[in-house]
């Protein structure tokens, strides 16, 4: 630039050529004048050359300078054009031939610069706040003006369509990071329902288990019960007999005794017979008399004696006859008691079997929940493996939530320390479990690693962190059907293990 | 004062690859115009410059647009809008306005430019009764301003109801 302006520094503009050029034109001949005159004496015809030479000059110069301006004017334009403005234009050419035309052109030329530009201008402006209404009008422009504007619609279709996309990939992201964000909320606290359910399974599985064996207790007692009133009832039947025996013995006694009666009698009978006798022998017979009167005398007080005891013991019969009723009662009220006693038992019995059912029934109930716990920790855990993968930055305590392995988290203790081992270890699917559950961690684990690099700038990153979260959903799927089947079969062995103790009770 | 012509029936057409430029200073004066605005309206560059663009006005126009388009360029956006012109003769030629504010370099506006394009044949036929429409009311009502103001209401009315405004109807008729 400096080089050029150095070079053509010494060279003289146009203008001053002409100015140069016309000098010349009136100088030398007024000069020749001067000399002719100075040689020759002076004549008026001397001045008409230089007269006639100075008015062509101007003449000349005036015209030329008219052209000059507007050829000055279009430079003026061309160098505000240079400096991006492109809004000036070269009027007042009217008459100027080529200039004007050259003028015009220009003139034209910036009209399409600026309606192209003004195009451009117009509709990326309002396609970068997002109006993509306005489509660039190419009417009335040549060329390749006519063809950029075109392709310029064609790059705003697409700009709108990116930008709708993009409107829906925010939007479609937008929400599914409220459900995302929100559906880990809502699981925990399905997780904690199924915490309180699983905790009071176990407590009515215990209940029902102290329910058993106080019903199994209960039903002993019942027992001895039932045979201590069997005893008492053998007991009074006896004794009733005993008292039966007695009164048939007394009845005999009371037969013996109207015997007794009957030979006091017919003694008394003797005794008269004797003393009638004695009477009749007189003196010889006074001693006989005496005798026979107290022959008399004893049959007397023997039959009195003996009607005495008949009437003790006629009495004594009617006692026994009245023990022997209430004996008969009380054998009665025993037979009585018996099949209510034996109910009683029965109740127990079926007591006893209902609590059994209950038991095995609520820690079926109780495994199904601890299964569906631990199926709802496992969505948590993928929602969070999600959130944490989508942005490690912002989801940091997503990030430190599924960090934990296979062994620390709650389906790990359970398999590996507690119920889960004590319980299923015997069954064919928990080893089955094993696997997936550890593909589960480890995939999420490596996703994360990946998506804490920088995947915007690697293509390959992004398809490998989908790859990996596919590959933990796929684990998922076998962990939770694993768990299904352990369930499953869980249930099973206990119906059959009932069904064995019921056979075996029946046998 | 220049005289007004008297307006005829005539139409004019400009051709599909022609654009009428004009340019004017912030106070509507006329500081350029193409070659093809001169041909079309029949006025030299010397009866041009220096005059009020509403020379070429026909009194067909309803006000009310006029001033919805210094309204738009005072909020330096672009207006758009159907337009008919009056020529030098009296004929007259209907365009497609796309008129914009001239910012200089520092963003001052230093004037304003204006391009038209031959319009859509449908368009003006969609324009016309409302133009015809919004005139009769400026007519009807005695003050020129409440006048423009009710002509104005109707338009805004009317396009409202169908869900658009001035401008997307303009680009939507415009195709």
């Amino acid at each position: 630039m400096t080089d050029k302006s150095e070079r053509y520094k010494y060279q003289p503009f146009l203008r001053t050529q002409i100015n140069l050029l016309c000098g010349a034109v009136v100088l030398l001949p007024l000069a020749f004048s001067i000399w002719q005159g100075l040689r020759t004496g002076w004549h008026w015809s001397l001045a008409l050359l230089p007269a006639v030479m100075a008015a062509v000059a101007w003449l000349g110069h005036r015209s030329i300078t008219r052209y000059l301006n507007a050829i000055c004017r279009v430079y003026s334009v061309l160098k505000h054009c240079r400096q991006g403005e492109f809004h000036h234009r070269v009027t007042h050419v009217h008459a100027l031939g080529e200039v004007g035309q050259m003028a015009w052109e220009l003139n034209e030329f910036l009209d399409l610069c600026e309606a192209y530009f003004r195009e451009m201008t117009t509709v990326f402006t309002r396609a970068g706040n997002g109006d993509f209404h306005r489509h660039a009008f190419g009417h009335g422009l040549p060329g390749q003006m006519r063809a950029s504007l075109k392709y310029a619609n064609l790059a705003l279709e697409t700009m709108k369509e990116n930008h709708e996309h993009q409107l829906a990939t925010r939007l479609a992201h937008s929400l599914h990071d409220l459900n995302t964000s929100n559906l880990v909320s809502n699981l925990k606290l399905c997780q904690n329902d199924m915490v309180q359910v699983t905790q009071i399974l176990e407590d009515v599985v215990r209940i029902a288990d102290d329910n058993a064996t106080a019903a199994s207790e209960s039903k002993a007692g019942v027992d001895e019960v039932r045979e201590a009133v069997g005893n008492i009832a053998g007991k009074v039947a006896s004794a009733a007999r005993i008292i039966n025996d007695l009164s048939e013995n007394s009845e005999q006694v009371i037969n013996s005794l109207s015997i007794i009666t009957e030979i006091a009698d017919q003694t008394s009978l003797l005794a008269l017979n004797a003393s009638i006798e004695a009477a009749r022998a007189g003196e010889y017979g006074r001693g006989f008399a005496v005798v026979a009167d107290e022959v008399k005398a004893l049959s007397n007080r023997t039959k009195e004696a003996a009607v005495e005891i008949s009437k003790i013991l006629q009495s004594f019969g009617a006692s026994v006859e009245a023990i022997s009723k209430e004996a008969s009662e009380s054998v009665e009220l025993a037979e009585q008691m018996q099949p209510l006693v034996e109910a009683f038992s029965t109740r127990f019995g079926e007591f006893e079997q209902a609590s059994h059912r209950t038991i095995v029934q609520a820690t079926n109930a109780q495994e199904t929940s601890f299964s569906t716990l631990v199926k709802v920790d496992h969505i948590i855990y993928k929602q969070n493996a999600y959130l944490a993968v989508s942005d490690p930055e912002t989801n940091v305590n997503e990030g430190k939530a599924i960090a934990v392995d296979n062994h620390s988290c709650r389906l790990g203790k359970w398999y590996y320390e507690g119920i889960g081992k004590e319980r299923f270890s015997s069954l064919p699917s928990y080893r089955k479990l094993e696997t997936p559950h550890e593909g589960v961690h480890s995939s999420a684990h490596r996703a994360l690693e990946l998506a804490r690099q920088d995947w915007k700038a690697n293509q390959h990153l992004i398809d490998e962190i989908v790859t990996m979260m596919e590959k933990m959903e796929k684990a998922s799927l076998s962990v939770v059907q694993v768990l299904n089947e352990m369930n499953a079969e869980s249930i099973a062995r206990r119906e059959r293990q009932e069904q064995e103790l019921q056979r075996q009770e029946a046998a | 004062m220049r005289e007004q012509p008297i307006p005829k029936n005539h139409e004019v057409k400009l051709g599909e690859e022609e654009f009428i430029v004009s340019k004017t200073d912030t106070t509507g004066k006329i500081t350029y115009a193409n070659r093809v605005f001169m041909e079309i309206s029949g006025y030299g560059e010397k009866e041009l410059l220096g005059v009020q663009h509403n020379i070429i006005r026909h009194p067909d126009m309803p006000r009310a647009v006029f001033k919805l388009l210094w309204d738009t360029l005072k909020e330096k956006k672009e207006f758009l809008g159907f337009v008919k012109n009056l020529c030098k003769d009296g004929s007259y030629y209907w365009v497609f306005a796309n008129v914009t504010p001239d910012v200089d370099n520092g963003g001052r506006v230093v004037g304003y430019y204006s391009v038209r394009r031959q319009p859509p044949v449908s368009a003006i036929r969609t324009v016309e009764p409302i133009y015809q429409e919004m005139l009769r009311i400026e007519k009807s009502v005695g003050g020129v301003k409440q006048g423009i103001a009710r002509a104005q209401t109707y338009l805004q009315d009317l396009l409202q109801s169908k869900g658009t405004d001035y401008e997307k109807f303009a680009l939507e008729l415009y195709g």
